[in-house]
């Protein structure tokens, strides 16, 4: 059961904003892509705060625009956490959350401490700190609709507010209803959305699960953001691809000319001494220049040339004894890199 | 945010524009000081137990409160929706809202007058429901309510610029109509506006003397509020002026303070 579903176009500033989106009822659903890409516009079309050119807007069996009538932001039935926690001027937490609640005083107090917020309750805006006030926020649209619109919900959020704010994103989804996620960070999509969207210059350039993306990248954005590698230089008749630094051997589905290759970090395989008997047709070797935590480990990056990403789990970074400056050999198959040939050299 | 201006450390402006500063402080100040200085202080007692004065006090306090009530039940509506119309018609209701300011009050008195007076434009629909209103109690806070309105639609339309309209959409978005809207979101943030504008207003409306002396006259007791007290008084007793003109200081301040204060703790 489809519970949003919005396709059209509506007019953004002076450019045109084109929209291609489904969630069913029980589905977190992410919005990903740069700053400025029309992720929060889309959100304000389905708001009723902007209006469609065309197309259709679907709310559960309403369609609340079809580009000739609207209906009003205050009928559509939707929650919604904005950028900015928006709270009521000097309101205690709870009566910020009561004037809206489907269920009064309980639904409110059940908002807040599945954000963990009950102590707070009788506190004002002022007295919180930023993170705060946007859980406040998360709680409100929760105690309001099942249909959750939330714009960078974890955007103030220290590493256990994300926690709180996306297992409570989940468990409403889990409990029927329907969450959209705006953001702008990969990781919070990897971790809360069972389908992405990726939104790049108003329109949607990729669609499918947060972990597959990164494996056939639809655009430099989604590649690097996505964790993986983005290698661009001159693929040659035997199938090597000459960047600025070092080169990669790619499949040979690729014609001869400019191309760009991404790697996905879980394509890289790192060893400490040099493999004699893996079939990966690239191996490189160099040194581990930095290790980040990321959603499902550790991102490893390694010195090669060119420069690769590796996705590791936190056991095998300690198996291998990895650290910054620890000498590595890292092997990737040339079936494993997406390269795609780029239109003209830049 | 004030407080952080506070904890930093100021740089220092030219000196011309101290010189200036002051300057200007002194055309405000002189004038209270001389009333203060001549007659004002010492005969302060005496224009407290002055039945005249007294009686001017009172009619002062009914009507002006009277007005002020009905510039905020008038104004924060007139400024709302010019808030939210664009346009021409947006720019003659915010021309509309502060011309009042501009023109001499005895010329809106005389105004009231020709359109509220006996042989005024609504005479004959007055006459029909038999209202009299001129030299009335009710003349004199019609007066003061044309002279406090636009106090309060300035103030509240500039709190109204300065306003986040981000929690009004929340709470439309989350199925608030315009009502609640209002109450729970629009109201709460411009309310330390509103006391402000309220304020001014009510010293206004406390020292209106054009608009009333012409439209309401200065009946003891009835119509002639302390303003027009001191006036009446000029005449016969400067000192004694002095004093009633400094109750009226008095009387000012304190009104401007409480506002002020509301609007601190409203902010």
């Amino acid at each position: 059961m489809t519970r949003v579903a919005a396709h059209g176009s509506a007019r953004v500033g002076d450019r045109t904003l084109s929209m291609d989106l489904d969630a069913a009822a029980g589905e977190v659903v992410g919005i990903i892509g740069p700053n400025g890409a029309g992720k929060s516009a889309t959100l304000s079309v389905l708001l009723g705060l902007r209006r469609l050119l065309d197309g259709s807007i679907r709310i559960g069996e309403v369609v609340v625009d079809d580009g000739r009538r609207a209906s009003p932001a205050d009928a559509r039935g939707l929650a919604w956490v904005p950028q900015a926690p928006a709270l009521l001027p000097r309101r205690r937490v709870i009566d910020q959350v009561v004037p809206f609640s489907r269920e009064g005083q309980v639904g409110a107090s059940r908002a807040l401490a599945s954000l963990g917020m009950t102590d707070l309750a009788h506190v004002r805006p002022a007295a919180l700190s930023g993170g705060q006030r946007q859980r406040v926020a998360v709680a409100r649209a929760l105690a309001r609709a099942d249909l959750v619109l939330a714009d960078e919900p974890t955007s103030a959020q220290d590493a256990a507010g994300t926690d709180a704010v996306l297992s409570a994103l989940r468990r409403h989804a889990l409990a029927g209803g329907t969450v959209v996620v705006v953001t702008h960070d990969p990781t919070v999509a990897h971790l809360v959305a069972d389908h992405v969207v990726v939104v790049e210059e108003l329109a949607v350039t990729q669609r499918g699960r947060a972990m597959d993306l990164a494996a056939a990248p639809a655009s430099d954005w989604i590649a690097t953001n996505a964790g993986a590698s983005v290698v661009t230089g001159v693929v040659d008749t035997s199938h090597v691809l000459h960047a600025a630094h070092g080169t990669l051997v790619v499949s040979d589905r690729v014609p001869a000319g400019p191309a760009r290759a991404a790697i996905a970090p879980t394509a890289v395989a790192l060893h400490r001494t040099r493999p004699t008997t893996s079939s990966a047709r690239n191996v490189l070797s160099g040194e581990v220049v930095a290790l980040e935590p990321s959603a499902d480990g550790v991102r490893v990056r390694v010195s090669t040339s060119p420069v690769l990403v590796a996705a590791l789990t936190r056991a095998a970074v300690a198996d291998l004894g990895l650290q910054v400056g620890t000498g590595c050999w890292a092997t990737v198959k040339a079936t494993e890199i997406d390269v795609r040939s780029e239109p003209s050299a830049r | 945010m004030s407080r952080d201006r506070d904890d930093q450390p100021r740089l220092a402006l030219p000196r011309t524009v101290v010189v200036l500063a002051l300057a200007g402080g002194a055309l405000l100040l002189g004038p209270l000081v001389a009333l203060a200085v001549r007659g004002g202080l010492s005969g302060l007692p005496d224009a407290l137990s002055n039945p005249g004065v007294r009686t001017a006090l009172r009619v002062t306090a009914v009507t002006s409160v009277q007005a002020t009530l009905i510039a905020v039940l008038l104004g924060v509506p007139l400024a709302l929706v010019a808030d939210r119309t664009t346009g021409p018609i947006a720019r003659f209701a915010g021309l509309v809202g502060e011309v009042p300011l501009v023109v001499p009050p005895v010329v809106t008195g005389l105004g009231l007058l020709l359109l509220l007076g006996r042989n005024g434009l609504m005479g004959g629909l007055l006459d029909a429901a038999e209202l009299r209103l001129t030299f009335t109690a009710a003349a004199v806070v019609i007066a003061q309510a044309s002279a406090a309105t636009p106090l309060v639609i300035v103030a509240t339309r500039a709190g109204l610029r300065t306003l986040d309209p981000l929690p009004e959409q929340v709470a439309a978005v989350h199925g608030a109509g315009p009502w609640a809207r209002l109450r729970l979101a629009v109201l709460p943030g411009v309310s330390g506006a509103i006391a402000l504008g309220a304020a001014l207003g009510w010293g206004r409306a406390a020292g209106e003397f054009g608009a009333t002396l012409t439209f309401a006259g200065s009946l003891p007791g009835r119509t002639r509020t302390l303003p027009l007290e001191v006036f009446a008084t000029l005449e016969l007793d400067r000192a004694a002026a002095a004093a009633a003109a400094l109750l009226q200081v008095l009387v000012a301040v304190a009104v401007l303070m409480v506002g002020r204060r509301l609007s601190r703790a409203r902010a």
